[in-house]
C-alpha cells in the first residue's frame, strides 16, 4: 500500500533577523506513522511547529498539511489539528473541566465524551484549576484537549521535557497507543533521543535549521556506522613500506593483537571512505580511534575496509555525530 | 469561536466588571448630587464630569484586565495555538471592553435625559450634539489605553511621562489642551451648546482614535504578535534603572525649560518706578497717594532690597509691584498672582493711618525671597530660617545695641517658648506654626538667629544665612538632593561651629532667660483651649458649635474663630481664604457659629484672641476638622 504523506514541507525556512532558525526544511510525514523530530536545543524544532500550527509564516517555502497546500496554516487546517506545545499556558484560574468547554467553542467536532473519558485515563482532576496542577497533568491536559476533537494529525513539541523519567514513559505509552488504535499521525518532536527511538516509525533530525537526516531508525543504522582503526601498527607498516619500496606491501601482517584493523590507519580510512563515496560524520567518541562514516546501505556492502573494522552505532550516537560540527578534514 | 472567547473574557473578569459597574454608578450618582447641590445649569454637566474621571478610571483598569493580563501571563500563547487568528482575538477584546463601557456611560447618559427632560429642553439635535461628543470621546480614551495596555512593561513610566508631559505643555508652553481633539469634546460647552456640532474636535478625536486603534492592531499583530509579547515582559533590573534615568531626565528637562523660559515683564501702566542695578520697584496707587508718596516707597523699597542682596550675596531678585488697596487693613498686605509673568505683585494700604513700613518691608523680603527661591525656602526643613529671618533682617539695626531686641519680639519668642519647643519642631516647623500661630512661630525662629549672632558672631550668622537662603539652587528633584546633601544643622556647624543638638539646648537657655524676665507680662496673656462640633440641619448641611476655654479671658471679652475649607491636598491655606467670625465671651464659652457647612468636607480652624501685650493674635492651635457629625 502506498503511503499517504498527511504532511509535507518544501524548502520551509524562517529567520529571526540574522539568525537562519529553518533553512530551506522538507520533510514528509505519512499518514498513521509516527514521526520523531530529533534535534538539539536550539536546532529550530519549535520554529518549525510554529510555522506548522499558523502561528508564525515562514519567510519561504511551502507547507502541504491535510488537503492545504500553502503558505500559512489556517483556522480551517488547525481545526483538524492537535497541538501540545513545549509549555503549558493555560489560564491558571481554570479547571480541566472549564478549559474543556472552553477549547471545545474553537473545534467543531469537539467530543465531550472522549474528553472526559481522556481525563479519567490521563488521570486528570477535571475540577482542579490548572495553577493547581503539577508540571506532569499540565502536559496530559495538554495532550487531553490536543486528542478530544479525533485530530487527524497530532504535533507535540518537546511535550516530556518538563517530566520524570516515569511521567515521561507514561506519557509515550499513550501517545503511541492512541497513534495505533486510532492510526493518527503523529509528529513528535524531541531532544531525547532514547523516546524517539521507542515510539517514532521514521525519524528527521535537524541541526542548525537544516534537514539532516530523514528516515527510519533501521535505516539510519545501516547508513551511519563506525570504522575502527589502529593507528601504532599501521604507522609501524607504513614506515616500513615507505623505506623498503616505497609501494604498499599486500600481504603485510603487522604483529597486533588485532589482526583486522591493522595496517588501517585514520588516514587510510579517509582516503578509502573519500575515494569510496563514503561521507565523514566525525571522529569516534571521546579517545575511540574510529571514524564515523555515512553511506547507503548497498555501499557499507562493498565497503573497503574489514568487516571487523566497522560497527553499527545506536540511534543516539548517530544523532550526535550528525548533530555535531562536521570536520574539514575529508 | 468569538462566542468561546467572549464567554471566557466574561467568566476571567467578571467580578471585576460588576465591581467596575457598581463602582461607575456610585460615582455617576455622586457626580450627579454635586452637579445639583452646585445647581449647574444643566444634568449634562454630571456626565461631562463623570466622562472625565470615573470613566478614565475604570478605563484604565478595564484595559489593565483585557490586554495586560492577558499578555502578562502569556496565555495569549495558548490562544495562538487554537484556530483563531490573532486579529479576531485582538478585535474580540477590543469590543468587548468598547461595548461594556459604552453600554455603562449609555445608561448614565439615558437616565440624564430622563431625568432632564423636565427641567432642560431636549431637541433632537442638542442630544445627537452631545452623543457624538460623548462617544467620539469615549473611543478615543479606550483606543489610548487599549494601545497603552500593549505597551507592556513600559505603560507606567509613559503614563508617568504622559501626566509630565500634559503639565509641561500646558504650564511652561502655555498649550491649551482643552482646546484640543477629545479634551474639546468635554469643555464647558458640553451641556450647553444646542445647534453646532463640534466638527472639528470631532475629526481630530476620530482621527487619533483610528490611529491608536490602527497601532493596537500594528502592535498585536505585526511579526506575529512578538512585538506585544516582548513588550509584556517584566523589566529587567538594568532597565528599571534605564527607564527610571530616562523619567527622571525628562523631568530635570521640563524643569531646566521652564527655568530658561523668560516671561514677559509684568505691564502696571501709570506707576512710578525705581529700577537700578537689576533690581525693580514699581509702586502704583492709581493717583490716590500721589506719585511723591509712590515714589519714596519705591525708593525705600529698592534700598531695603538692593541691602538684601548684598547682604545675602544673591545674583539677582524678582522686580516688584506694589499696589494701592485702600479697603485693606494697614497690616494686611496681599500677594497678587502674575499670570504669565515674573515677579512679585503686592497689594497693600499704604496710605492707611496704621502703616508700619517696618512691618511690610519684614512682610515683603519673606515674600520675595519666596519668589526668587521658585518657593523652595518654603520647603519645610529650612523653613524656620526663611520665617526668623523676615524679622531678624527689619530688625538688624537693633543687632548693634546691647541688649536692644524689639520688646514685643522678646515677647513673643518667650511666649512661643513657653507653649514647649523642641529640637524636632524646628525640622516640623509647619506643624509648630500651627500649634503656636504664625506670628508667634516667627519670632521664635528670629530669637534662634539672634542667638547666632550674637553668640557666634555676626559674621558668621550672615555666612549661614547665607548658605541656607540660596536663591539659586532649582526647585525640583535637584533642590530636594541639595537640601538633602546640605540640611540647615550641617551648614550651621561650618559657618558657626555649633553642633545642632547644642544649638538647640543653648538657643533655648536664652530664650529661657527672656522668659523670666518677662513672666509678669506673659501671665496676663490668655491660654486658649477648645473644641468644634458639628450638627446636622439636613443630611449635606451641618451647623458647627464652638466651646472655648480662656485663661484669663481677655479684658475685651472679644474672640475669633478663624477658619477655611481645605482642598484636596494638605496644601498651606493663603490668609485670604481663611474667614474670620468675631464673637463674644459674654455669649457664653458654648454657641453656633454663623452660616452652615457642607457634609464631608475639612475645615481648618482655631480660636484666637488678640493680645495686646504680644501685639499680635494668640491661637489654640490649628486643627484639622472634617464636617461630620
Amino acid at each position: 500500500m502506498n503511503a499517504i504523506p498527511v504532511l509535507r514541507t518544501h524548502d520551509l525556512s524562517l529567520s529571526y533577523g540574522r539568525l537562519r532558525a529553518v533553512d530551506r526544511l522538507s520533510i514528509s510525514v505519512d499518514q498513521g506513522e509516527i514521526y520523531g523530530f530529533l534535534g538539539r536545543n536550539g536546532a529550530g524544532k519549535t520554529s518549525t511547529i510554529r510555522m506548522l500550527m499558523g502561528i508564525v509564516r515562514p519567510d519561504a517555502g511551502r507547507i502541504e498539511m491535510l488537503d492545504y497546500q500553502g503558505k500559512r496554516i489556517g483556522v480551517q487546517q488547525k481545526r483538524r489539528v492537535g497541538y501540545v506545545s513545549q509549555e503549558q499556558h493555560f489560564y491558571p484560574w481554570m479547571t480541566a473541566r472549564v478549559l474543556g468547554k472552553f477549547v471545545a467553542g474553537f473545534y467543531p467536532a469537539w467530543d465531550h465524551a472522549e474528553f472526559g473519558r481522556l481525563l479519567s485515563v490521563l488521570d486528570v482532576p477535571p475540577d482542579r484549576r490548572v495553577s493547581h496542577l503539577s508540571g506532569g497533568m499540565r502536559v496530559k491536559l495538554g495532550l487531553a484537549l490536543a486528542l478530544a476533537h479525533h485530530p487527524a494529525l497530532l504535533i507535540l513539541d518537546e511535550p516530556t521535557s518538563g517530566l520524570d523519567p516515569v511521567g515521561r514513559r507514561e506519557f509515550l505509552e499513550i501517545v503511541q497507543r492512541q497513534a495505533r488504535r486510532h492510526q493518527r499521525t503523529t509528529f513528535f518532536s524531541s531532544h531525547l533521543v532514547d523516546e524517539v527511538e521507542r515510539v517514532a516509525d521514521r525519524v528527521g533530525i535537524l541541526h542548525r535549521g537544516q534537514l539532516r537526516y530523514e528516515g527510519s531508525v533501521e535505516a539510519i543504522q545501516e547508513s551511519v556506522r563506525k570504522v575502527v582503526y589502529d593507528d601504532e601498527s599501521a604507522e609501524v607498516m607504513e614506515a616500513i613500506v615507505v623505506t623498503e619500496s616505497g609501494a604498499p606491501v599486500d600481504d603485510f601482517r603487522p604483529p597486533s593483537p588485532s589482526a583486522e584493523t591493522s595496517g588501517f590507519s585514520r588516514r587510510r580510512v579517509l582516503e578509502l571512505a573519500a575515494t569510496h563515496g563514503f561521507e565523514y560524520l566525525r571522529d569516534g567518541f571521546g579517545e575511540e580511534r574510529a571514524v564515523i562514516l555515512r553511506a547507503a546501505a548497498s555501499q557499507w556492502q562493498a565497503a573497503p575496509f574489514p568487516r571487523a573494522m566497522v560497527q553499527r552505532l545506536s540511534l543516539e550516537d548517530i544523532f550526535i555525530a550528525l548533530a555535531s560540527e562536521v570536520s574539514d578534514d575529508l | 469561536m468569538i462566542a468561546a472567547l467572549i464567554i471566557k473574557e466574561l467568566r476571567q473578569h467578571w467580578l471585576v466588571m460588576l465591581l467596575l459597574g457598581f463602582l461607575l454608578g456610585v460615582g455617576f450618582l455622586l457626580l450627579l448630587l454635586v452637579v445639583l447641590l452646585t445647581e449647574e445649569g444643566s444634568l449634562l454637566e454630571a456626565l461631562r464630569l463623570f466622562l472625565q474621571t470615573f470613566v478614565v478610571l475604570a478605563l484604565l483598569v478595564l484595559c489593565h484586565r483585557l490586554v495586560v493580563q492577558e499578555y502578562q501571563g502569556k496565555t495569549q500563547l495558548f490562544l495562538e495555538a487554537l484556530p483563531l487568528a490573532r486579529w479576531r482575538m485582538v478585535a474580540t477584546k477590543f469590543l468587548l471592553g468598547l461595548v461594556l463601557i459604552a453600554a455603562i456611560v449609555s445608561v448614565a447618559f439615558g437616565l440624564l435625559l430622563l431625568a432632564g427632560q423636565r427641567g432642560e429642553v431636549l431637541t433632537g439635535r442638542f442630544v445627537q450634539i452631545v452623543a457624538a461628543r460623548v462617544y467620539a470621546y469615549l473611543l478615543c480614551v479606550y483606543a489610548f489605553f487599549f494601545v497603552m495596555g500593549l505597551l507592556g512593561r513600559y505603560r507606567v513610566a509613559l503614563y508617568v511621562v504622559g501626566i509630565l508631559s500634559v503639565a509641561f505643555l500646558e504650564t511652561t508652553l502655555k498649550v491649551e489642551l482643552a482646546r484640543f481633539g477629545p479634551f474639546a469634546l468635554l469643555n464647558e460647552q458640553f451641556a450647553y451648546e444646542r445647534n453646532v456640532f463640534p466638527v472639528t474636535a470631532l475629526f481630530v478625536t476620530l482621527g487619533l482614535a483610528a490611529m491608536l486603534i490602527a497601532t493596537a492592531f500594528g502592535l498585536s499583530l505585526v511579526r506575529e504578535g512578538s512585538v506585544a509579547t516582548m513588550l509584556a515582559e517584566r523589566m529587567s533590573h538594568r532597565e528599571k534603572v534605564f527607564v527610571s534615568l530616562l523619567v527622571l531626565g525628562f523631568l530635570v528637562a521640563c524643569s531646566v525649560h521652564d527655568e530658561k523660559t523668560e516671561k514677559d515683564p509684568f505691564e502696571m501702566p501709570g506707576s512710578v518706578a525705581k529700577e537700578q542695578s537689576g533690581i525693580t520697584v514699581k509702586v502704583t496707587s492709581v493717583g490716590k497717594s500721589g506719585a511723591n508718596a509712590d515714589q519714596r516707597l519705591a525708593e525705600v523699597v529698592w534700598t531695603e532690597l538692593d541691602a538684601l542682596r548684598q547682604y545675602l550675596q544673591l545674583s539677582e531678585l524678582p522686580p516688584v509691584f506694589i499696589v494701592l488697596r485702600g479697603d485693606l487693613d494697614g497690616d494686611r498686605y496681599e500677594r497678587g498672582e502674575l499670570d504669565g509673568a515674573e515677579g512679585v505683585l503686592v497689594r497693600a494700604n499704604f496710605t492707611s493711618t496704621d502703616w508700619n513700613q517696618q512691618d511690610f518691608l519684614a512682610w515683603l523680603v519673606r515674600e520675595v525671597l519666596v519668589v526668587a527661591s521658585d518657593e523652595r525656602l518654603l520647603w519645610e526643613p529650612r523653613r524656620w530660617v526663611l520665617d526668623g529671618f523676615a524679622l531678624f533682617w527689619a530688625n538688624r539695626a537693633t543687632l548693634q545695641t546691647a541688649d536692644g531686641a524689639p520688646r514685643t519680639l522678646v515677647l513673643r519668642a518667650a511666649y512661643g517658648a513657653q507653649l514647649g519647643l523642641k529640637r524636632e519642631d524646628l525640622d516640623t516647623w509647619l506643624a509648630y506654626r500651627q500649634r503656636v500661630g504664625d506670628e508667634i512661630a516667627s519670632a521664635v525662629a528670629w530669637s534662634g538667629l539672634v542667638w547666632v549672632a550674637r553668640t557666634c558672631g555676626e559674621a558668621q550668622c550672615q555666612q549661614f544665612l547665607r548658605a541656607v537662603l540660596r536663591t539659586d539652587i532649582p526647585s525640583d528633584v535637584r533642590g530636594w538632593w541639595y537640601d538633602r546633601r546640605h540640611p540647615w544643622p550641617l551648614l550651621l556647624q561650618q559657618t558657626c561651629d555649633v553642633a545642632p543638638e547644642d544649638f538647640t539646648r543653648l538657643w533655648l537657655a536664652y530664650v529661657a532667660h527672656w522668659q523670666r524676665e518677662t513672666a509678669d507680662e506673659l501671665s496676663g496673656v490668655p491660654r486658649l483651649d477648645g473644641a468644634l462640633h458639628f450638627e446636622a440641619l439636613s443630611p449635606m448641611t451641618y451647623k458647627a458649635v464652638y466651646s472655648l476655654t480662656a485663661d484669663p479671658v481677655p479684658p475685651n471679652g472679644r474672640f475669633q474663630v478663624l477658619h477655611g475649607v481645605l482642598a484636596g491636598l494638605d496644601v498651606e491655606l493663603p490668609r485670604s481664604q481663611v474667614a474670620c467670625e468675631d464673637l463674644d465671651f459674654t455669649d457664653g464659652p458654648h454657641g453656633e457659629l454663623p452660616g452652615t457647612f457642607t457634609w464631608s468636607t475639612r475645615l481648618y480652624w482655631t480660636y484666637a484672641v488678640r493680645s495686646e501685650v504680644l501685639g499680635c493674635d494668640v491661637v489654640s492651635g490649628w486643627r484639622c476638622q472634617e464636617v461630620r457629625p
